[in-house]
């Protein structure tokens, strides 16, 4: 829910981002009697998916659509490296690329050649890599692993094998002889001060709600798939499995539409189906597993009962991941650990994915019917591109979305 | 629909530290005197501070009448502002104010409202992590609530290491003094315990001068630990050439705590184990027979205010309690 005051400064509109001015410069102007563009926005951290494509279209231009998914591994394998590196939980890895993907929900997707002539601060700010390295810093300070940015810096530019030191850097990437710059900070300052600038805006973007609409104490999906495969008293290899289907969707846009414990039980009701037989692991467990074993556990679950998770969610995310596989299989981390041909079938796994998703093919999923038509998704204001000079001139306001009886209440009371 | 622009007036400031500063407003709807810490952004090292985070994350979490509360979050001018609940006096000054008399039932009271606020935060999985007379704030209307959640975290993942620097030194529990990486909700426990006791002191129970000082006066008070009475205390990486106090006795501290009754007293050796697996939690705390010994606790709004002062000394204080 996004609300607007009528009487906005006509120089701002929404859903324009004003990116040529520093974020640092406040604009004194407003403060003389002038009305000041005031927004209160009620943290909204799940989108349907005709919501998400609709987003996309504002930010990511047909052209270059593919560009985006591409740059988008790339990235997401950056920040596992970082993670790696600085020996984080996996819980980092997954809230960065949560706030990479939100970011560009938001945000304008530019991923242009540099060009050596301009010498915008701003240039730095919409290289995907300086907001991926963003996305790490505020997701290691929200899931308490705090390091100090200058450390993730090092790290990170030497995993790109980036001179950190070199000189005249207008907040351009690439390291060309931009001679004749006014700007003569080293790259590693330059990259600071566009991460500090990002990390108002991202902030802005997940709407100051750090625990993402769920609750406080919520795992990411990895560490919950496991909890919820040892509660139900799974063995070591298909929770194996579980924990590299929950390792490939981590990276999904999933994390956008489902909360975490939804997703991760419908890792494990997909992985109960498919009873897997083989998957290779370093360890080989002393238990084993009778396939009756398996169905009892999976007749067993109660989707809301046991883990609180509604059962149209689960399902729209047993659908999502099916698919996925369905799509992707040769990109997957999961068919690095599984026989290319499936030995009881005879069949390459894929069909096993597809066999499964016909007999899931009524499965009660989310109702979106308020949200495809493309005029009720362009009058909401919350799906409009952010607009940060509001933040800068008047004032935005966040809340969290359980809040939301309160915000109600005071717009009846203005109402009066 | 609408929202009013302006929802908040600031009046005056009344603290400014390195990364917000705080001023007193009204929140205009309501006419509620409010606090605003206006939390600088962008210009520092590692940006937002991490203080800021916690509390924006931990106090939009927790609704309870012994925790302070967030009002609103919002960014204006390029800050980010928390609106707070206004708190003019807090713990800390009333103990320092010899012209104030505590009565009995009037520390019973504030214990019990302590207890009640931590006991909410840990039933929400949030330790608070640093608890101390100058954090419990007080309400016109007598309510003792919990403030300041910049060193609060989440209870996590049993095998992630803890930072041990919590706490302000003189209400560090004796593990984070030994530097363990695993801690409970015990350590806040150790806290409250402290500050009960100096409740009835009215002066710091554990003043040490540094962190080797802290361990001597704690075990100077409370005996040193020894395999005995905390096992495994041993293989903690700051126990090390340790002077050895007898533990306590019973009259000895009684002696030291001489208007405190056999009920209080098993309260606070209970809150003050050495042991955290000893200690006990804040459940246990609550039903503690010795809120149900009499004398009743105080109502919150009979219980002793600050003396009215002269509006400068009100400031000075002000400015000392928001060192941001």
């Amino acid at each position: 829910m996004s609300v607007k005051t009528p009487n906005t400064h006509p120089g701002i509109s929404p859903g324009v981002v004003d990116s040529s001015k520093s974020n640092l410069t406040p604009n004194g102007s407003n403060l003389s009697g002038k009305p000041r563009p005031s927004v209160t926005q009620i943290s909204r951290p799940f989108f349907t998916s005709s919501e998400l494509s609709y987003l996309h279209s504002q930010t990511i231009a047909d052209s270059k659509k593919l560009v985006f998914t591409q740059r988008k591994h790339q990235i997401f394998q950056f920040v596992f490296q970082i993670v790696k590196a600085l020996k984080f939980p996996l819980r980092v890895l997954s809230t960065s690329m949560n706030y990479y993907q939100r970011f560009y929900l938001f945000n304008k997707f530019e991923d242009e050649e540099k060009d050596e002539s301009t010498s915008d601060d701003n240039e730095l700010e919409k290289d995907p890599y300086v907001v991926a390295l963003t996305c790490v810093f505020l997701a290691t300070k929200n899931e308490d692993c705090i390091k100090k940015l200058r450390d993730i810096q090092v790290v990170a530019n030497k995993i790109r094998d980036i001179d950190e030191t070199s000189k005249g850097h207008n907040g351009s990437g690439s390291n060309g002889a931009s001679g004749g710059s006014r700007n003569s900070d080293s790259l590693a300052e330059a990259q600071r001060k566009a991460i500090m600038s990002l990390e108002f805006k991202l902030l802005q973007l997940i709407k100051f709600d750090f625990i993402n609409g769920t609750v406080l104490t919520l795992d990411s999906i990895d560490s919950l798939t496991i909890q919820f495969c040892k509660k139900l008293g799974i063995n070591y290899k298909i929770s194996m499995f579980s924990w590299l289907i929950a390792f490939d969707i981590m990276s999904t846009p999933l994390c956008l539409m489902i909360p975490s414990h939804c997703i991760s039980l419908a890792i494990i009701i997909v992985t109960l189906n498919l009873k897997p037989s083989q998957i290779t692991t370093k360890f080989t467990p002393v238990e084993d597993l009778s396939e009756v074993n398996l169905e009892e556990i999976l007749e067993g679950i109660d989707c809301y009962e046991q883990f609180r998770c509604p059962e149209p969610l689960v399902n729209e995310a047993i659908i999502y991941i099916l698919d996925y596989y369905i799509h992707q299989m040769n990109y997957s981390i999961l068919n690095e650990y599984i026989p290319a041909i499936d030995e009881e079938t005879g069949k390459e796994q894929v069909f096993k994915f597809m066999e499964l998703k016909s007999r899931f093919n009524d499965l009660t999923k989310m109702n979106q019917k308020s949200c495809l038509k493309r005029q009720l998704l362009e009058s909401d204001e919350y799906l409009k591109v952010w607009d940060y000079s509001v933040a800068m001139k008047g004032s935005a306001r966040f809340m969290l979305s359980n809040k939301r009886r309160r915000f109600s209440e005071e717009i009846d009371l203005e109402a009066v | 629909m609408t929202t009013a622009p302006l929802k908040y007036s600031k009046s005056k400031k009344v603290g400014e530290g390195t990364y917000a500063v705080v001023y007193l407003g009204t929140q205009i709807s309501s006419n509620r005197k409010i606090a605003i810490k206006e939390i600088k952004t962008g210009m520092f090292k590692d940006g937002l501070d991490m203080s800021a985070i916690r509390e924006v994350k931990y106090l939009q979490e927790l609704k309870h009448p012994n925790v302070i509360e967030l009002v609103d979050v919002f960014s204006a001018t390029n800050n980010l502002n928390l609106v707070l609940e206004f708190l003019p006096c807090d713990l800390e000054v009333l103990i320092k104010d010899t012209s104030v008399v505590f009565k009995s039932a009037d520390i019973k009271s504030w214990l019990l409202m302590t207890l009640r606020g931590i006991h909410h935060c840990h039933r929400n999985f949030i330790l608070h992590r640093d608890l101390k007379p100058n954090n419990l704030l007080l309400a016109p209307d007598g309510q003792l609530k919990i403030a300041d959640f910049g060193l609060a975290r989440s209870l996590g993942n049993a095998n992630e290491d803890l930072t041990s620097n919590v706490v302000t030194r003189w209400y560090r529990a004796p593990e984070l003094l030994f530097g363990a990486k695993h801690y409970t909700p015990a350590v806040d426990m150790w806290s409250v315990g402290i500050i009960f006791a100096e409740l009835m002191l009215r002066t710091p129970y554990l003043p040490g001068k540094d962190d080797v000082d802290q361990l001597d006066v704690t075990f100077r008070a409370l005996g040193t630990p020894t395999e005995q009475i905390w096992p495994n205390v041993s293989m903690l990486p700051q126990y090390n050439a340790l002077r050895v106090y007898p533990p306590p006795s019973r009259q000895e501290l009684r002696n030291r705590f001489s208007a405190a009754t056999e009920k209080s007293l098993d309260l606070l050796i209970s809150m003050t184990q050495l042991d955290p697996s000893r200690r006990c939690d804040l459940t246990q705390a609550l039903l503690h027979e010795f809120f149900l010994e009499s004398p009743r606790p105080t109502e919150p709004e009979d219980l002793p205010k600050k003396k009215e002062k002269r509006v400068k000394e009100e400031d000075d204080e002000m400015n000392k309690r928001f060192k941001v």
